[in-house]
């Protein structure tokens, strides 16, 4: 599936929703933060599984519908601007650039939540898509690439999407370093950290289909458990 | 919009239904019909897991508001350790989601690292955590949804089951003492 084939309301909701993130996210996040937190509402809301398609690719769960349209927005222009990766900058080839919003990105911003704020009264699908973003993206906007992804990777139940990552032996084997900073940010407790680092123990899926491949596999993900 | 949605986690539910805990499923379907409880997949699965046969006799899943329609374990599950923990994180992300729709009641969770964890990075929700003792003691002496004497009859159980040895919301011997100021605290209501 790709851009062309989007029917016109699908990618408005598509860019608005990526404004609704990047303005939670403070006007600035980068393209694998963006990718992860749309990959879990997709998970979350079966209107926005109805909207991309994520495959397993090179990091982790990944949407080139997505990739698509942060680059070339098609109905919500001028709201942001895609920063490719500065030369030379290892993190910044791994995070794939940044998403900066704009001054009229802001104005979209505002009267957008104010919107769904109203439209969320009447409507449950809008209201649980404004509140999974408020939900999520605080927690996870504020993460380094590699515990964004340590998370994601070992995560059993995003199994499926974590084969193929060309950065999971990278991930876990920092991954005591990862978690050590992750209770430093507060994002797990003290008494997570064993666990955590017993689940990363647990994740032999990551590097055991370790074959990243230009030909993603396509998941079908059920409706419910 | 009344606040009265309670969302729990399965720990709640199953202490009402194991026959060593509270072992009294009449006690739950009282609290199911007196608040508006709401649970997700995960949860419903957990409960289901051990205890299907009881909740197909009982009609439980119809006195239960079931979302179905929303993966909510997804929202928070790379934060939830072991799988079987997931529960809780889907509870607190359907709790956040009602508390936004302006109906929630309480969030009831017993486990003390999700309650630290959720102190820590959703403090929107700590007013409405609750342990399930505190949140059972309420339900008569703050909501008057229950009655005192059922109250009373229920931590009463819940006493016992611990002096027995079994750990119903995982409360052990140590935390006797919480159990039995509760009843006194329940005891005491109405009297002033």
């Amino acid at each position: 599936m790709s851009q062309e084939f989007h029917d016109e309301n699908d990618l408005k909701t598509i860019e608005y929703l990526i404004l609704l993130i990047l303005g939670k996210a403070g006007g600035r996040v980068s393209v694998l933060h963006l990718q992860k937190m749309f990959f879990l509402l997709w998970k979350f809301h079966p209107v926005v599984r109805e909207l991309v398609q994520f495959v397993p690719h090179f990091k982790g769960p990944y949407s080139q519908d997505l990739q698509d349209v942060i680059k070339n927005p098609t109905y919500v222009i001028d709201c942001w601007t895609y920063v490719p990766p500065r030369r030379g900058s290892k993190v910044d080839r791994i995070v794939g650039g940044y998403v900066e919003i704009t001054p009229r990105g802001w104005e979209v911003y505002r009267l957008l939540v104010r919107g769904l704020t109203e439209k969320a009264r009447e409507d449950k699908d809008a209201l649980r898509i404004l509140s999974a973003v408020d939900l999520i993206v605080p927690l996870y906007s504020k993460l380094e690439w590699d515990e964004l992804l340590f998370l994601i990777y070992t995560d059993e139940t995003n199994r499926d999407f974590s084969t193929r990552s060309e950065l999971s032996r990278e991930v876990l084997a920092r991954a005591e370093s990862i978690v050590n900073r992750l209770v430093r940010k507060g994002v797990i407790t003290e008494e997570m950290k064993e666990a955590l680092l017993e689940r990363a123990k647990r994740s032999k899926w990551i590097t055991s289909d370790n074959l990243p491949s230009k030909d993603p596999i396509i998941i079908n993900v059920p409706e419910s458990i | 919009m009344e606040r009265e949605t309670v969302v729990s986690d399965s720990t709640f539910y199953i202490a009402f239904l194991k026959e060593e805990e509270i072992n009294d499923p009449q006690a739950l379907i009282l609290f199911l019909k007196s608040y508006r409880f709401s649970m997700g997949q995960v949860i419903r699965k957990e409960i289901r897991e051990k205890h299907a046969e009881l909740l197909e006799e009982l009609g439980l899943e119809n006195l239960v508001e079931i979302e179905e329609n929303y993966n909510y374990a997804a929202l928070l599950s790379p934060i939830g350790d072991r799988v079987f923990q997931k529960g809780e994180y889907e509870s607190m992300a359907i709790a956040f989601i009602k508390l936004y729709e302006g109906a929630l009641h309480s969030l009831v969770i017993d486990d003390n690292r999700a309650r630290k964890w959720l102190e820590k990075n959703l403090p929107q929700l700590s007013d409405y955590l609750k342990y399930s003792t505190r949140f059972i003691a309420n339900s008569c002496i703050v909501d008057g949804k229950v009655s005192k004497d059922e109250v009373l009859r229920i931590l009463q159980k819940i006493k016992q089951s611990i002096e027995r040895g079994a750990r119903p919301f995982n409360l052990t011997r140590k935390q006797l003492g919480k159990v039995e100021q509760l009843i006194r605290e329940v005891e005491k209501f109405g009297k002033d």
